[in-house]
């Protein structure tokens, strides 16, 4: 099994710990002149997103996971699994509902996303950073308003709901950035 | 302890960039102005400068300090030679230095660059630049203000006021920090317990690898996550009279001070060793020095048992030191202080990248 040593770790290394894989968000090296040095990091839980503090003793071991970020295809949902194409061997993978989490939000079929695997298994899902979706309902328009910056709630086809401007109508295509969640512009 | 080799980390390193140093035009001006600072105190102090070897053939024994080791081969020294163990790169110029005061040397100095293994991080570099000086006939207390007037005339030259300093016996910031006394705070069945406790309300992670014999390992964590962080960020925090066990190369003497704890029972025997620090930045490290070859060489051994026990790399220990002071160290204090952490502090740098030009990781 693949291990990392304490002076090995770095920020987006993947570990194992307490039998799920993290990835390091932070390393902090700290030692007394005449003393012990200890490694405090920070690591994010690539299953939960949670992220915790560890102490490790300088030259210490620990088993790397086996993750990997692939760019796939979204296909289509099935109602319980979320299923995506590796572009180049044409293989499919099924992520369940803990793996795309919030994700489904912004899943556009044909749409690449950044599909993260353990052991081969889908674990979390990354939309890309911007997509275009239409726009199923959202109140009348208001003409001509593009001065005034107020908002309106509109909802998209897959359940999200976006503030967009005053002007956009019902049926317009929009581009959202998925990382906040907010409207970006109109898409001609 | 750590495993790092320097062509590791160099390895580890795949950003290649410009080739461009961390450094600014501007910073370089500033190092180049404080060691001429740095050198006119020694000239205008009668201290002269000399260079003693990088590559030496025994080295520290302190099972906190791991040297690099090089081949024989590597240094080029041919086999039957009275060196057959292969050479270290020094981790300071210590015990070259106390050589040259036993022969006669009078108060020196020196500017050199050292070497740690396994310790890379914002404010550690496995190379470092290290100033580090002895003065003949002076104590403990006399070799401190000196040290902080080094620190401030350097702050000072870079138009920083001059540092407050505030002066804390080792024993009171444990209890200060866990409520142990001096007494409690040496024995690890009743310490442990205690610093793991405060260590967990202070949501510091505690670590698995560190077993529940191991005080100096908890008393070293609780000091970097809790107790130094703690210290005034903007002055100079002086920690003194260091437990026995921590004298290092230090004098031992009775205590002023009294328990903390209890009031009145006295702390038997300190270390005359101290630290300086500028916020959690330590800074620098001074001992009365040990003269006394014997207990040198005992407390030698006593590492190199330690470093055994601890699964460590054993090293040589350095009989040319124990010889040379058996010929007779003079009293004098000595200490060493980190050049590249003077220059950050003084600068307001966050990290050393900030102020070397190529730190490990662009070396």
């Amino acid at each position: 099994m693949a291990s990392y040593s304490t002076s090995e770790f770095k920020s987006g290394l993947k570990i194992m710990l307490d039998n799920d894989p993290h990835t390091i968000v932070e390393n902090e090296f700290v030692k007394p002149g005449k003393g012990q040095a200890f490694s405090r990091v920070r690591v994010r839980n690539l299953k939960t997103g949670r992220v915790v503090e560890k102490t490790f003793k300088s030259g210490e071991s620990v088993e790397a996971a086996d993750v990997m970020d692939t760019s796939m295809q979204y296909l289509y949902a099935d109602g319980e699994y979320w299923h995506f194409m590796d572009p180049q061997s044409y293989e499919q993978l099924a992520a369940d509902k803990a793996a795309v989490a919030d994700a489904y939000l912004w899943l556009k079929e044909e749409d690449m996303c950044e599909v993260t695997l353990w052991n081969g298994v889908p674990i979390s899902v990354t939309p890309p950073n911007f997509v275009e979706m239409e726009i199923t309902e959202t109140d009348p328009g208001l003409r001509g308003d593009t001065a005034t910056g107020g908002t309106k709630p509109a909802h998209l086809g897959t359940g999200a709901v976006v503030k967009v401007p005053l002007f956009i109508e019902q049926g317009e295509l929009i581009k959202i950035d998925t990382r906040s969640g907010e409207y970006v512009s109109r898409v001609k | 302890m750590a495993n790092l080799t320097t062509t590791q980390v160099a390895a580890q390193c795949h950003s290649v960039g410009n080739g461009e140093p961390g450094t600014t035009v501007g910073t370089l001006r500033q190092t180049h102005a404080a060691l001429r600072c740095v050198r006119q105190h020694f000239e205008s102090t009668g201290s002269i400068e000399v260079m003693t070897p990088a590559l030496v053939s025994s080295t520290v024994t302190d099972p906190g300090i791991q040297s690099v080791a090089v081949t024989r081969q590597a240094a080029g020294v041919p086999v039957g030679e009275q060196i057959d163990r292969g050479l270290y790169l020094h981790t300071s110029p210590e015990f070259a230095m106390k050589r040259l005061l036993c022969h006669g040397s009078g108060d020196i100095h020196q500017i050199c660059k050292v070497f740690r293994q396994g310790e890379a991080g914002s404010r550690h570099n496995p190379e470092f630049t290290m100033l580090e000086w002895y003065r003949v006939g002076q104590s403990l207390d006399q070799l401190i203000d000196e040290t902080v007037s080094l620190v401030t005339a350097v702050m000072v030259l870079f138009g920083k006021p001059a540092p407050s300093r505030e002066t804390r016996p080792w024993h009171q910031l444990i209890y200060d920090a866990t409520g142990l006394s001096a007494a409690e705070s040496e024995h690890a069945s009743v310490a442990i317990p205690v610093i793991r406790r405060v260590l967990d309300e202070h949501g510091v992670a505690l670590p698995e690898g560190v077993d529940d014999t191991d005080l100096s390992g908890w008393v070293d964590l609780l000091m970097s996550t809790l107790i130094y962080p703690g210290f005034n960020p903007a002055g100079l925090t002086v920690i003194t009279d260091y437990p026995v066990s921590m004298s290092a190369l230090a004098k031992t003497k009775a205590s002023n001070h009294p328990d903390t704890a209890t009031g009145h029972t006295p702390v038997d025997t300190v270390a005359e060793r101290f630290e300086l620090f500028w916020g959690a930045v330590e800074l620098a490290n001074g001992y009365h020095e040990l003269t006394d070859a014997d207990e040198l060489q005992r407390r030698f051994y006593a590492d190199v048992k330690t470093r055994r026990q601890q699964g460590l790399p054993e090293v040589t220990v350095d009989h040319r030191l124990l010889a040379a002071q058996r010929v007779g160290l003079p009293d004098c204090a000595g200490v060493a202080m980190g050049f590249d952490r003077l220059m950050m502090i003084a600068t307001g740098a966050n990290a050393l990248d900030d102020v070397m030009p190529f730190s490990i990781m662009r070396a």
